[in-house]
């Protein structure tokens, strides 16, 4: 007969009497020709016996090996037998540690019985297992490790961060109070701006002002020159006056024209005087080009911060002329306080 | 008729016996071991069939196959294994015949029927079987060598994954291949089963 393949499912359904008749019985003549076979089928029938000892089997192969195989007495037997021997070998579970056989002692033997057996794989060392238990638990300690050290430092970073955040928001603070005291600063630099330019303005205005009065008493005096004029020619002296302002309230600096007739007699002057802190003053006619002194006054004191003198006409011709106002001190000296300068016009 | 009555009354005779036991080693010397292990396929095929009496009818059909050996002086058209089964079988189906006409006992006929397992008388007494299993058990375990009884321990402790991590240790120690280690324990076991059979018989 030729040599014929069988599987491990078909083995276990012929020991269950579940095969088809044909192939049952060709598995009857291989179980006595076949050594293999033969071996193959006590080896099956052992494990089938072992795995319901166990409560392995379930289904239609639990129905069939309690409903076929367990009718015969023979095989009956069997299975009592697997289950005292299972006890037994629970019971008596041998340790081999590096070639010294161990008995279990019997506290383990209560450990590795019953409900306990799943956990007989901590019974018998083996290497592997135990290198692979030992490795895992390296790695485990490893990751825990490297995870508190991640940890660690995320929290590191994080107060880090929050502490830059504050800082930040203290700065940000910090410029907005910044700009806006720089704003207020513009603000108040702007109204001081505006205030200086109403200042000039006014002053510009007083000027006018001061100019058009000044105008006014030149008319005013040039109609009074008009009536000495007129006395004048009927014997009488004509004087011609004129007002004359501090250096500092002229325009632009340059001096003051007079127009003197040509009958006139008398020059009189009214100087405006900046300040009044002289008891006495007095005055000088001076020429610019020769630094002469071509008359000078008296003491005389000043009336309403002005000074009023008079000269002779003939001293003039058409130049330009300073009038000098000296203050008198207390102890009798001269002190310069400021010069007029007009331009003499003949006419 | 006369024929049949000679078969029937043909005892095994020592010589026919060791004739036997020379035809089943086919030149070698095995110490009765094939005998054993012919005799015990028998067991399990008559066993396999739900037979009644799987040793006797494995008796038998042995019986039947050594008359052959002194009829004939040696049977050469087959293989000793091969000849024992179709003497088998025939012996099988005679079993079943007899069956059919009624020649068997009523309780073993409620015994061949499908769906009735084997049922224990009580408790007690099972209890008691279990008891005087296990103390056969032991002593037997204890006449085995060391390194089989490790062997057959070992082979069987353990569920599932455990067991075949174990059944692989236990090959690497014994310096064999998974397949041989089971066939080791499972003679290792036959044997165990054997001596504790015997020994809850005489107890």
């Amino acid at each position: 007969m030729t040599k014929q393949t069988y599987t491990e499912n078909e083995i276990t359904l012929y020991l269950l009497g579940s095969l088809p008749e044909d192939k049952a019985v060709q598995f009857d003549e291989l179980s006595f020709v076949d050594d293999d076979f033969a071996d193959a089928l006590k080896t099956a029938e052992k494990d089938l016996v072992d795995a319901y000892v166990h409560g392995e089997l379930k289904g239609k192969n639990l129905e069939q090996f309690k409903s076929y195989y367990m009718v015969s007495p023979l095989r009956h037997e069997k299975v009592q037998f697997a289950q005292a021997f299972q006890t037994y070998a629970e019971n008596n579970a041998v340790i081999v540690t590096s070639g010294e056989k161990v008995p279990v002692k019997d506290d383990e033997k209560s450990r590795l019985a019953g409900w306990f057996s799943a956990f007989n794989i901590f019974a018998i060392p083996r290497l592997s297992l135990q290198w692979g238990f030992a490795v895992a638990t390296i790695a485990l300690l490893l990751l825990g490790g490297w995870l508190f050290y991640q940890n660690y430092r995320l929290r590191q970073q994080v107060d880090s961060t929050e502490a830059k955040r504050i800082e930040l928001q203290q700065h940000e603070k910090q410029l907005e109070k910044e700009i806006a005291e720089h704003q207020t600063a513009g603000t108040e630099k702007q109204k001081e701006l505006e205030r200086v330019r109403e200042e000039i303005a006014k002053l510009e205005e007083e000027k006018q002002e001061l100019e058009r009065q000044q105008k006014i008493e030149q008319e005013r005096i040039a109609k009074q020159e008009r009536e000495q004029q007129q006395k004048q020619s009927s014997g009488e002296i004509i004087t011609v006056s004129f007002v004359l302002l501090p250096p500092l309230r002229d325009a632009g600096g340059q001096p003051v024209t007079i127009s003197v007739p040509e009958k006139t007699n008398q020059i009189a002057m009214r100087l405006e005087l900046e300040s009044d802190d002289y008891k006495n003053y007095r005055v000088a006619l001076k020429n610019p080009n020769t630094d002469q002194t071509l008359w000078r006054s008296g003491k005389i004191k000043s009336k309403g911060k002005s000074l009023n003198v008079k000269f002779k006409s003939d001293l003039l011709k058409s130049q330009i002329y300073t009038l000098e106002v000296l203050g008198i001190s207390g102890s009798g000296t001269n002190e310069i306080i400021s010069g007029y300068s007009f331009r003499v016009v003949k006419q | 008729m006369q024929k049949a009555e000679q078969k029937k009354d043909w005892a095994l005779s020592s010589g026919a016996f060791n004739r036997l036991l020379e035809w089943l080693d086919e030149g070698t010397n095995s110490g009765g071991e094939k005998y054993l292990d012919i005799r015990g396929r028998l067991v399990a095929y008559f066993d396999r069939k739900n037979c009644l009496s799987p040793d006797e009818l494995a008796d038998e059909t042995l019986n039947r196959v050594a008359r052959r050996i002194e009829e004939v002086g040696s049977i050469e058209s087959e293989t000793p294994a091969k000849y024992c089964y179709i003497v088998a079988r025939f012996v099988f189906m005679e079993s079943l015949r007899a069956n059919e006409k009624g020649d068997v006992p009523m309780d073993d006929v409620l015994r061949q029927t499908e769906g009735n397992q084997f049922v224990v008388s009580d408790e007690k007494e099972e209890k008691a079987n279990r008891e005087k299993l296990l103390n056969c058990l032991e002593t037997c375990t204890e006449k085995l060598e060391p390194e089989h009884r490790e062997l057959i321990i070992g082979y069987y402790l353990g569920e599932q994954r455990t067991k075949i991590e174990n059944r692989r240790t236990l090959a690497a120690k014994f310096g064999v291949s998974v397949n041989a280690l089971s066939i080791r324990a499972c003679r290792i076991r036959d044997k165990l089963e054997a001596c504790v059979g015997k020994c809850t018989n005489e107890g």
